[in-house]
């Protein structure tokens, strides 16, 4: 599902940037965002001039035919007499040259042809020409030339034309014109000859407008013709001279903003050519990479390298693009349309982040849709139908949520009902879940359980038993971990800690769980205590009571009733040792070994031989093949003297016992070692025998022999032999004597070679 | 030999005091626990019988206050009513040289201490040595019963005088196995109670030919001599 996920959203990431790509480059070629593209060139400009100090302006200075003029001098045109009288005052002035934007391509009245040619000549002087005019429907379009006494004495003849955008700015002129690009624009003449070189670039032709409107001096043509203006303000000068009166003129609009003359217009073009400062539009391929570097670094970091929040790497491409374009237009002068390349961005960020919702929402319905159909502890409403759209998403998700919070609510409730106190920890011991007899538990401690209680706190009021030590949190040793405390005077709990783990299986956090056990405790002291009062209380005064017949004299305690007393003495002693060895053998951790069962068998018959030796009973072992037994010795041997010890006790006189001992193979492949003991006494009925392993169950008085002994013996034997895992049988009938069989697993190593090492 | 009796019980302490000095020796009674320290730090006494529950510093307590403060600890017994296997062990565990369980016979008593008076202080003893029916020869390492000679191993025949040699006084399995085997023998534990079970065989040491092989709870082996 991840890999479909992922394959998918690859798939559709390089559609996008291809795409995106292909548009760009279609819009960088037909350039579809030239307004967004002279906007931000407009911005800029006015920027950059803003920002530095705008290049002298004193060399060029303007002679315009205005308003004014045209009140003082009367009509326009002017005869050519007065143009020649303004160009004689001019070049009394001395100027540099003069750009004399009017033109004189009709022949006029001869006379004043001829002097305004003889004016013309006195100083360099550029007149305007119109390159390409149709005279006559159908010719080919011809250069139209001044009338020749100008053209004679003119320092150039250059065209003077301005073209504004398709918006009706004017950002740019043509330098070179004509099919064989032999016209020049007029202002490209004068700048060359003022710097005394070449300075026109065909390429580099959108004017730098380093200011805004009046930014040249200026003068009125007829405050020239009248004298009013010094001959040496015009010392040195470029002088344009041209008609900005409001009927004579047309104004355009600049990227400054400002709406300019065509005679300012110009000025600025001057002084663009003569500083080299013109700028030069880029070529396709500096506007493709441009447009198309920064989408794919986009691209990157919304895709393959997330490095960046999504809204920043589109702010930092937009921002490459913006500052690599202004820095070109600044720098180098150079002009990199930035609107193809910041459309791309516009389309590319919108379109990758929709995509993604798209797949996210499509894998979050499938994964909803999935979990809606497992199995749930909670009682839960019916699956939604299946349906397309967000609605439905929703409700899948609202569905999911309301889950979710009964799953907790559910979880809380069961923890609550639990009986022992029960907390749930996260990682670091912070208590996440705490049951109501957890808060019951620890608020009896005088602990409020809140926000901020942690296991390592919460548990230092907990002292191991015996040790004393505190409980260490997170458990050492093995899962789960399980320790006795002890918290005040009696309360004693088991605590048990099991790490706790997520689906996946890492570890998430920790569960304790508090066992009251002091009842079970307190219950266990009582039994210790019983027992320590049998096996010394109770048995030091029948000692006592021994040692006093044993030291007095025999005319103070007659000798009848010294065996009396010795006999009550010591049955109370054996009634003690049995109840303690029957609690021994319930109570204690058996601590097995590898025994050999004919040895245990000598060491019981030899514990009872002042018994059989008393009676003149012969005790006969049979068998002497090795019976390894994994066995606690001490109550195995107890057991055995137990029943050998009431063959003894209800066997007359002078008869055999005989304890057979054998192996055995059973069918499922185990061996067990068998030992049967036999006596020759008097035999029990099958009542008896039905009962005679329960406590306090003796033979009858009076149907053998006299005996003695509390009733416990055999229900020693019965639990020793049940703990071993092994079986106890009692065969008998009355008059033909009784056999008991222990059957006890046993071990098949059997290392009597041990017995060779010497 | 100067015996201290420490037991609280009069009764038995009477006992104890009349046999042992009719075996001839000099005993002296302590009711409670501290008193025997008290004299122990002025007194000496070849033999201690401790019984457990006494006031003051209980029989346990003496044997680990003997072991810290005296540099020749004497051999200690202890006579006491607690006869939980758990409990003999920790007796002997704890440095008691043996453990009677009360009631006692005065017999066995004598025997018991005369073995403690035996080991601590040894006669010196060689070439034939007889305990009963059994005539031992050291040197030739053989050993007769009734007159009749049994052939025994090397291992064996150490095993069974050591035995003899510490009659009536609980030997521990680490200790048979240092004096028969030599220091950490690198042998399953099985092999004592195999070499046990042949001496025992070989000897028939039973309670017909006056002898009692005992093994004790998780810490060894005790031979007896039955007394009547």
């Amino acid at each position: 599902m991840i890999l479909r996920r992922g394959l998918k959203l690859r798939t559709q990431w390089w559609l996008i940037a291809i795409a995106t790509s292909l548009l760009v480059v279609g819009m960088t070629m037909d350039r579809t965002t030239m307004r967004i593209d002279n906007l931000i060139y407009d911005h800029l400009l006015q920027a950059s001039f803003s920002a530095s100090s705008p290049p002298s302006s004193k060399p060029i200075m303007l002679v315009e035919i205005d308003d004014d003029t045209i009140r003082r001098l009367g009509r326009w045109p002017w005869s050519r007499a007065t143009h020649a009288a303004l160009i004689d005052r001019l070049s009394a002035g001395r100027p540099k040259a003069i750009a004399y934007d009017v033109l004189f391509t009709e022949e006029g009245d001869p006379n004043e042809d001829r002097l305004l040619g003889q004016s013309a000549a006195s100083s360099p002087i550029f007149f305007p020409m119109l390159p390409a005019v149709t005279a006559n429907e159908g010719t080919a379009p011809a250069a139209l030339m001044p009338i020749s006494p100008i053209r004679a004495a003119a320092a150039g003849v250059g065209y003077a034309t301005i073209d504004p955008d398709a918006d009706g700015v004017v950002r740019s002129a043509t330098t070179v014109a004509g099919a064989q690009g032999q016209w020049h624009h007029l202002m490209g003449l004068v700048a060359g000859f003022a710097a005394g070189r070449e300075v026109t670039d065909a390429r580099a032709r959108l004017i730098p407008f380093s200011g805004g409107q009046g930014r040249w001096p200026e003068v009125s043509a007829a405050a020239v013709l009248a004298g009013e203006v010094p001959p040496e303000l015009l010392q040195d000068k470029i002088i344009l001279v041209g008609a900005t009166a409001s009927g004579l003129a047309s104004r355009y609009p600049t990227p400054t903003g400002s709406v300019m003359s065509g005679l300012e217009i110009e000025a600025y073009l001057l002084q663009g050519l003569r500083d080299g400062a013109m700028i030069r539009p880029a070529g396709l391929w500096p506007c493709l990479a441009l447009a198309l570097l920064p989408l794919w670094v986009l691209m990157t970091l919304l895709g393959p390298v997330r490095r960046l929040p999504a809204l920043a790497s589109f702010a930092l491409c937009a921002a490459l693009v913006l500052g690599s374009c202004a820095a070109a237009l600044i720098l180098w002068r150079l002009w990199l349309p930035p609107g193809a390349a910041l459309t791309g961005l516009a389309i590319a960020y919108p379109l990758w982040g929709w995509r993604q919702l798209a797949v996210i929402e499509q894998f979050m319905r499938v994964q909803l849709e999935r979990l809606d159909h497992e199995p749930s502890l909670v009682p839960q409403a019916e699956p939604s139908r299946k349906e397309r759209g967000v609605a439905y998403t929703i409700r899948l998700l609202r569905a999911a949520i309301t889950r979710d919070r009964e799953m907790r609510h559910f979880l809380t409730d069961r923890l609550d009902q639990l009986p022992d106190a029960t907390l749930v920890l996260d990682l670091q011991g912070r208590v996440v879940i705490a049951n109501a007899a957890a808060h019951a538990l620890f608020t009896s401690i005088g602990i409020a359980i809140d926000g901020t209680a942690s296991a390592a706190a919460l548990l230092q009021c907990f002292r191991q038993t015996g040790s004393g030590d505190a409980v260490p949190f997170p458990p050492i040793g093995e899962d789960p971990a399980m320790c006795e405390v002890q918290v005040e005077q009696a309360r004693f709990f088991l605590i048990g800690m099991a790490a706790q783990t997520s689906t996946e299986g890492a570890r998430v956090g920790w569960v304790i769980r508090f066992v009251d056990i002091s009842e079970a405790k307190s219950a266990q002291r009582q039994r210790d205590d019983f027992v320590q009062l049998l096996t010394h209380d109770m048995r030091s005064p029948q000692a006592s009571i021994l040692a006093v017949l044993e030291t007095a004299s025999p005319d103070r305690i007659s000798a009848r009733e010294s065996v009396a007393i010795r006999h009550y003495a010591e049955s109370t002693l054996r009634l003690a040792d049995e109840f303690v060895q029957l609690a021994r053998a319930e109570n204690l951790e058996y601590a097995l070994e590898q025994v050999e069962l004919s040895d245990m068998l000598m060491d019981a018959i030899d514990d009872l031989w002042p018994q059989s030796k008393a009676k003149s009973i012969d005790i006969v072992t049979r068998g002497d093949e090795p019976l390894l037994v994994m066995g606690e010795r001490s109550l195995l041997t107890r057991a055995l003297g137990n029943v050998i010890g009431n063959a003894i006790k209800y066997s007359p006189q002078g008869t055999t016992i005989t304890c057979t001992l054998r192996r055995e193979t059973r069918r499922d492949g185990t061996i067990w070692a068998y030992c049967a003991i036999t006596d020759q006494g008097p035999g029990m009925d099958a009542d008896l025998r039905m009962t005679i392993f329960e406590r306090f169950r003796r033979g009858p008085v009076g149907l053998g022999p006299k005996t003695s002994g509390a009733g416990l013996g055999l229900s020693f034997v019965h639990t020793v032999v049940v703990r071993h895992h092994g079986e106890i049988e009692c065969e008998s009938e009355p008059g033909r004597g009784t056999t008991f069989t222990f059957s006890l697993p046993s071990t098949t190593e059997c290392d009597r070679n041990g017995a060779q090492v010497s | 030999m100067r015996i201290a009796i420490l037991e609280d019980d009069v009764a038995l302490a009477g006992l104890v005091e009349m046999t042992l000095t009719e075996a001839g020796h000099f005993c002296e009674v302590f009711g409670e626990g501290h008193l025997l320290t008290r004299a122990l730090h002025r007194e000496t006494y070849d033999v201690l019988i401790l019984d457990w529950n006494v006031p003051g510093i209980s029989g346990i307590g003496i044997l680990e206050w003997v072991r810290s403060n005296l540099d020749l600890a004497p051999p200690a017994l202890m006579l006491t009513s607690r006869s939980a296997e758990e409990d003999i062990v920790e007796g002997l565990f704890a440095g008691a040289d043996d453990y009677v369980i009360k009631p006692v016979a005065p017999a066995v008593l004598k025997a018991r201490v005369n073995a403690l008076a035996r080991r601590a202080y040894p006669a010196a003893l060689l070439g034939i040595e007889v305990f009963g029916s059994y005539r031992f020869d050291t040197r030739a390492e053989t050993v007769e019963c009734h007159g009749e000679l049994i052939a025994l191993t090397a291992k064996e025949f150490a095993l069974a005088l050591l035995l003899f040699r510490n009659l009536h006084r609980a030997l521990s399995r680490a200790y048979i196995f240092e004096a028969v085997w030599g220091r950490n023998p690198d042998l399953p534990t099985r092999t004592l109670d195999v070499h046990i079970s042949n001496v025992r065989t070989k000897l028939n040491i039973r309670p017909g030919n006056g002898f009692k092989l005992v093994p004790i709870y998780a810490y060894g082996y005790r031979l007896e001599a039955l007394t009547s």
